[in-house]
């Protein structure tokens, strides 16, 4: 298996050889200079030229390509054209409070799908099983934006139970830490937790159709050992699997629920970033985005040895 | 800026403010509260909400469409703090067809109804007021001189006959917007309906304020990425006089994107220079408005608006100015 995980790794090198190439040429191909950004509204074309030159945008464009690359294989993701500091340090500064929601997301929906799954799939076709499919079909269905403005209209403006926007971190007290992110977790992770449930459900409903759960139930087994010990258990590969892919999803909705909460974290940042076109940050951030994306998939497959002995890589 | 998009303001205790009272960015600045966080939220709604709730105190600038959500609010208080306001913008590209052509932007000139600009993009009427002087209303070098077809306007009539006068034969006309600048989209939407009522192959490319101003950089045909139009807006420190209205220079190449020639105009923004009485610049103002608008049209003033300012109850002291100041305001 170590062999294989090294494997995996390397073969990241190439698909971020691949991002890299494909965010800096659609960055450069797209409208937009930061050179006219910066020198404002009231700018001549000769403010903008000299800008331009100053900050290296003037060259052309393979040069700055191998420009970026080579300071990458040397570990530098560049300087910020805007805020004229590194673009490591800006990431560094910006990845706490995303981080912490992903995780904070991660955590509420599991414990919130799977559960509502694996009841739905034991008592198919009844009430309960209606729900939480209204649930699912709800969560799919309404704009993270959306229930972002109902949590704040419910929470913050009519009860003034949480605040409405920004971030605490957790050094400055747990119930400061907590208000400041059940909103933004609530609304991130609806649209996950839907995915979960009904990834759960489906593949309970076909481990619970198998001869061995029949067998089980024949025997006498405790439903919640039926259910869990047994059924959830074998279910958990395709359960694990979309959790992998859903984290893509938990990126692009970080962006609009860091802006919507006002959250200071890497969504927020690269919103940012490209309403100015600060092509090094987009860069920087993709990059990231795509390695973190790259190294949860990862942990995936390696975790379907954990949940089925019988994978081998 | 911080690291987490917000900029403090600590008092520094062992600064002496001068002992008179505080005006415009002069006077006495006189730090009463001992900090200030400026914070950077991106979303208005957000913004509104966190005004509402009482975690913040200023909402600087407000946009016209959320001011209404503050009406219900007695703890709030919305105003304007801007003595002088802002004008907007309808610019033309005046080196590529159709707007080369004086008469196809005289018939624009004609098509411009004020009152649909600003209802667009300032909201409220009592946030702006119609305004044909180049030089803004209400300030030293307000004229009227020359204004006549947006004095009296909108006169379609008229401005069809200007465009039959033109020769236009449906060249497109490339109108630019940003749909993140709630004033400049407002204003654009307003120009395309007006335009395609009056009979022009009018297409609107509407993106980011980024892209906008990076294509309005471009001095090529449209059919390679140029554009006919964009909307702006730009407050009275920067158009008020000869001197600072950037968009009335009409010296060519040299001049603010769009890029008009008019000779004429040069020599009296030169002659106002030179002038030290203020009579004569007034006389001179005058003149450089008539010639704008009779041969030139530069650009034309969309109206006069004042953004308001959403504050809470418990601020006073806020200074009336066209930017914002932190001192002399007070938190009971």
């Amino acid at each position: 298996m170590f062999a294989y995980v090294i494997r995996r790794i390397l073969a990241t090198i190439p698909v971020m050889a691949v991002v890299a190439l494909f965010v800096f040429a659609l960055l450069h191909l797209s409208p937009g200079d930061p050179a006219t950004i910066i020198a404002g509204d009231t700018a001549t074309l000769e403010d903008i030229a000299r800008i331009r030159a100053k900050l290296g945008l003037d060259q052309p464009l393979y040069v700055q390509f191998v420009t970026w690359v080579w300071g990458l294989l040397h570990g530098d993701l560049g300087i910020s054209i805007f805020t004229n500091l590194p673009v490591s340090k800006l990431i560094a500064q910006r990845v706490e409070p995303t981080i912490t929601l992903t995780i904070s997301t991660l955590i509420v929906s599991i414990l919130l799908a799977i559960p509502m799954g694996v009841v739905a799939a034991w008592k198919a076709g009844s009430w309960i099983d209606r729900v939480v499919m209204v649930f699912a079909v709800l969560g799919f269905s309404v704009p993270v934006f959306v229930l972002a403005y109902l949590l704040i209209y419910v929470f913050a403006i009519s009860t003034d139970l949480l605040p409405v926007q920004g971030f605490v971190s957790i050094d400055r007290g747990l119930w400061p830490f907590l208000s400041h992110i059940i909103m933004p977790t609530l609304a991130l992770g609806m649209i996950f937790a839907a995915l979960i449930a009904r990834m759960t459900r489906a593949s309970m409903l076909d481990v619970l159709a198998q001869d061995y759960i029949r067998t089980a139930q024949a025997k006498g087994l405790a439903n919640d050992k039926v259910l869990i010990g047994h059924a959830l258990k074998n279910a958990a590969v395709p359960i694990a699997t979309i959790i992998g892919i859903g984290v893509a999803g938990l990126i692009s909705g970080v962006v609009v629920t860091e802006t919507v909460f006002a959250i200071p974290g890497l969504g927020r940042l690269t919103v940012d970033a490209i309403l100015r076109r600060d092509y090094p940050i987009i860069q920087g951030i993709i990059l990231v985005f795509s390695a973190a994306y790259v190294l949860v998939n990862l942990l995936v497959d390696l975790s379907y040895t954990v949940l089925d002995p019988r994978i081998r890589y | 800026m911080g690291a987490r998009h917000k900029a403090v303001f600590v008092k520094n205790p062992d600064y002496v403010p001068r002992e008179e009272a505080p005006s415009f960015a002069a006077g006495g600045k006189i730090a009463k509260v001992d900090r200030v966080e400026w914070l950077y939220i991106p979303d208005t709604a957000t913004a509104a909400a966190a005004l509402n709730a009482g975690e913040a105190d200023w909402y600087e600038q407000p946009p016209a469409d959320l001011v209404p959500v503050f009406a219900s609010n007695k703890d709030i208080i919305v105003a304007t703090v801007d003595p002088l306001g802002n004008h907007g913008i309808l610019r033309f590209n005046h080196i590529q067809p159709p707007f080369n052509n004086l008469k196809l932007r005289q018939a624009v000139l004609n098509l411009v109804d004020q009152k649909d600009y600003m209802g667009a993009a300032a909201g409220d009427p009592k946030y702006w007021k119609t305004c044909a002087a180049l030089f803004g209303c209400g300030t030293p070098f307000e004229t009227s001189g020359g204004a006549d077809a947006l004095l009296n306007g909108p006169n379609p009539t008229k401005a069809k006959e200007l465009i039959q006068e033109a020769g236009y034969k449906g060249e497109k006309i490339v109108l630019l917007s940003a749909t993140d600048q709630p004033i400049v989209h407002g204003q654009a939407l307003v120009t395309l309906d007006a335009l395609r009522k009056a009979g022009l192959n009018v297409e609107l490319q509407a993106n980011d304020w980024g892209t906008l101003i990076t294509r309005r950089a471009s001095k090529e045909p449209v059919e390679k990425g140029g554009w006919s139009i964009f909307h702006t807006w730009t407050s009275a420190p920067d158009f008020f006089s000869p001197a600072v209205n950037l968009p009335l220079r009409a010296n060519g190449a040299k001049a603010w994107f769009g890029w008009p020639t008019d000779p004429k105009i040069e020599e009296l923004i030169d002659a106002w220079f030179k002038t030290p009485d203020l009579a004569a610049q007034k006389k001179l103002a005058a003149d450089i408005q008539v010639e704008a608008y009779t041969n030139d049209v530069p650009y034309v003033p969309t109206g006069q608006f004042v953004v308001p300012t959403a504050y809470r109850k418990n601020l006073d002291g806020i200074i009336v100015a066209p930017v914002v100041f932190l001192w002399n305001v007070e938190k009971k």
